[in-house]
């Protein structure tokens, strides 16, 4: 996966960097918003991390140039004030998603994965399987093993985010915002419950859980060996 | 100001003597001529009966009894046949009748005081001619008083008004003084510092009791302000001690990679709750800012209630709470739904935080007077009525000691969530318990917003 990163602050992007590369990933830096547009134009990028304040040419005018090049590279803003106008502002723009500052680093790269292997809008599938796990989005449905599973909306939908993902880690906070649409953070713990529930029902008493938890960052599917 | 409402009053009072004084004048003048014509009347018909010998006796009687006229019969010559007046006014009189004004009523000898008259002439048929005259002291008389009046009006009213005026200025200008004190005094630091209330209840008054509101709001302000800073430095402290205490405990005793990665965790957890503050502390900022509401659009606080509630009802469970959602009243506003949710959101964290497990929660959206509202209610330990208020502070705890997990920030955010949208949030007892109730502030207008806010934001 390779990722450039247009980001003034060099330290903050020297970190960024340095994760992904010891993560195994390619990574470039550049500071303003005009060498990052340049350098996304005419090298091919799985995702985009852009700072929202740049020198020179800011964040969202580097989006807006690039999908009016046809360029469709995720891009992943990176802010400091977690303002809600600024999320709506940075999506409208053409961002695909938003992290503010100061973030965890398994955060982004979290985000970064998801955003790297988001299948396109176009062939977005209408059954999802995870080893013998089955859904069908038209249905509804979830069976494991052939056997149907009683799952109420939100469980559904969590899961749903859980096998979109294949395997990759999702945070808490990708959890909050995609299932529940909560952009904070509630202090009693609404995802682990439900967390819970859904590996009551999707186990069936089988350890470990197909639901894996990673301390401090979040959850990812997980084949029973 | 005074003087000038002195200098207006004056020139109407001197308008109005010199408008009495002119028409009582003219008034008296036509009385004047009234009378003399009917004399003259009443002479002529004499005259016409008795002849003009006759007319010469009766008007020698008529000035024997003390008439208040003066007469001149002459004859044809010119001649004084009777009468007082001796000045020759045939020749003033054109076309044997009509009235003249004598500046010199010559020939009333026993009259010095009359200045000049009025006087009615009239031809008879034997060629002779009758004048009849009336002094007109009567009108100098009247102007007099008039003048003599009016001079003692103004003069009381030029004492009077600029007594008052005087000291009306001196008791304006003794407020104004204290408004000026108790300003400087703000200023100065001394906080308390307010204007006396006055006796009047005028716009000075009014404009005093603005002030004191006005101080009274900077007050709190500043109050929160420091007690906000206090907190702010007395909560990160804590942690940061604790970061400092752990990261030198391991670099002495480390010895296990497995020690160094639960420190580091640690310290990780410590740190982000730091950040957590801070970002609480910056959210509530730029909510109180208010630039949030261009982007409001229709919503129904009971929807986003019960959505949010469905989020916690598998943490209910396992807390073994009974949690009833009962949100079939809708309570629309125009407002931000991520906001609205979030303080939905904290409102039940709250109640999950500060109520023991098992302990039960309703929401409810009622109408209440007609006018929809939602309450968060538990039957936990509840908040003493006189920290009803207080918990909506930034950093304020129920539990001084600070044991309870929380940064005191999550009702801040509510109210300041809730002032943004126009919506009051207070807590009441619930009997026992807490119940917390939001809504539409009375008005419901941006003006209200700024009035209902004594809550001290920054």
């Amino acid at each position: 996966m390779k990722v450039l990163i247009v980001e003034d602050d060099a330290e903050n992007a020297a970190f960024v960097a340095e994760g992904l590369q010891g993560a195994g990933h390619g990574a470039d830096c550049v500071e303003t918003g005009t060498a990052g547009l340049e350098r996304a134009l005419t090298s091919r990028y799985d995702v985009i991390v852009l700072d929202r304040m740049l020198p020179k040419m800011d964040g969202i005018e580097v989006v807006k140039a690039l999908r009016a090049s046809g360029v469709s590279t995720p891009v992943l803003f990176l802010t400091h004030v977690s303002g809600i106008d600024d999320r709506v502002e940075g999506l409208e723009a053409g961002g695909d998603d938003y992290l503010v500052k100061p973030f965890a680093f398994g955060e982004l790269m979290a985000r970064i994965g998801a955003l790297a292997r988001r299948p396109p809008i176009s062939d977005e599938p209408t059954f999802l399987t995870f080893d013998d796990l089955e859904m069908d989005l038209i249905r509804r449905t979830v069976r494991r093993g052939g056997q149907k599973i009683e799952l109420q909306p939100r469980e559904f939908q969590l899961l749903e985010f859980l096998m979109r993902s294949e395997g990759r880690v999702v945070t808490r906070k990708m959890l909050l915002e995609r299932v529940w649409n909560f952009h904070f953070d509630p202090k009693t713990n609404i995802v682990e419950t439900h967390v819970s529930r859904l590996r009551t029902k999707i186990d069936r008493g089988e350890k470990p859980s197909m639901i894996q938890s990673l301390r401090g960052v979040g959850y990812c599917l997980r084949a029973p060996v | 100001m005074s003087a000038l409402y002195l200098g207006m009053f004056t020139v109407s009072v001197l308008i109005l003597g010199a408008f009495v004084y002119f028409s009582v004048g003219r008034e008296i003048e036509r009385e004047v001529d009234e009378r003399i014509q009917s004399e003259m009347q009443a002479l002529l018909a004499f005259a016409h009966q008795s002849g003009a010998a006759g007319l010469a006796d009766e008007i020698r009687t008529r000035m024997a009894h003390g008439a208040s006229f003066n007469y001149r019969l002459e004859d044809p010559e010119g001649r004084l046949i009777a009468g007082n007046l001796s000045a020759p006014v045939a020749m003033r009189l054109e076309k044997g009748r009509g009235w003249i004004r004598m500046n010199e009523p010559a020939g009333v000898a026993d009259d010095d005081d009359v200045d000049w008259a009025r006087a009615e002439g009239s031809a008879l048929d034997n060629g002779a001619r009758l004048l009849v005259a009336h002094d007109l002291s009567e009108v100098t008389d009247a102007r007099r008083s008039v003048l003599v009046a009016f001079a003692w009006a103004l003069i009381v009213v030029l004492a009077l008004g600029t007594a008052g005026g005087l000291l009306l200025s001196a008791a304006f200008l003794r407020r104004i003084d204290a408004m000026n004190t108790a300003a400087e005094g703000v200023i100065a630091g001394n906080l308390r510092e307010r204007i006396p209330s006055s006796r009047f209840d005028d716009d000075l008054a009014r404009l005093a009791q603005t002030f004191n509101r006005m101080f009274d709001r900077i007050e709190k302000l500043i109050e929160a302000n420091r007690h906000v800073s206090q907190n702010i430095a007395h909560d990160l402290r804590k942690p940061l001690a604790r970061i400092l205490r752990r990261l030198e405990a391991v670099r002495t005793t480390g010895s296990t990679s497995a020690h160094y990665v639960e420190v580091v965790d640690a310290t990780i957890a410590d740190v982000e709750s730091v950040l957590e503050t801070f970002n609480a502390l910056l959210r509530i900022a730029q909510i109180g800012a208010g630039a949030r509401r261009a982007g409001f659009r229709h919503v129904d606080i009971a929807s986003i209630a019960a959505e949010v509630a469905e989020a916690f009802l598998p943490a209910a469970e396992e807390e073994l709470r009974r949690m009833t959602i009962s949100t079939s009243t809708p309570f629309p506003i125009s407002g931000d739904p991520e906001l609205l949710s979030q303080l939905v959101a904290n409102l039940i964290d709250n109640v999950f935080r500060h109520t023991p497990a098992g302990c039960e929660l309703k929401i409810v959206t009622a109408l209440q007077d007609g006018a929809p509202q939602l309450r968060v209610e538990d039957r936990g330990p509840g908040v003493p009525v006189s920290a009803q208020r207080d918990i909506f502070e930034r950093f304020y705890r129920v539990d001084t000691s600070r044991a309870t997990p929380g940064d005191g920030l999550g009702l801040a955010l509510v109210a300041a969530i809730g002032e943004l949208h126009g919506l009051t949030v207070v807590s009441r007892d619930n009997q026992p318990g807490l119940r917390m109730v939001v809504a539409k502030a009375a008005g419901n207008g941006v003006a209200d917003l700024a009035r209902g806010g004594d809550r001290g934001e920054l």
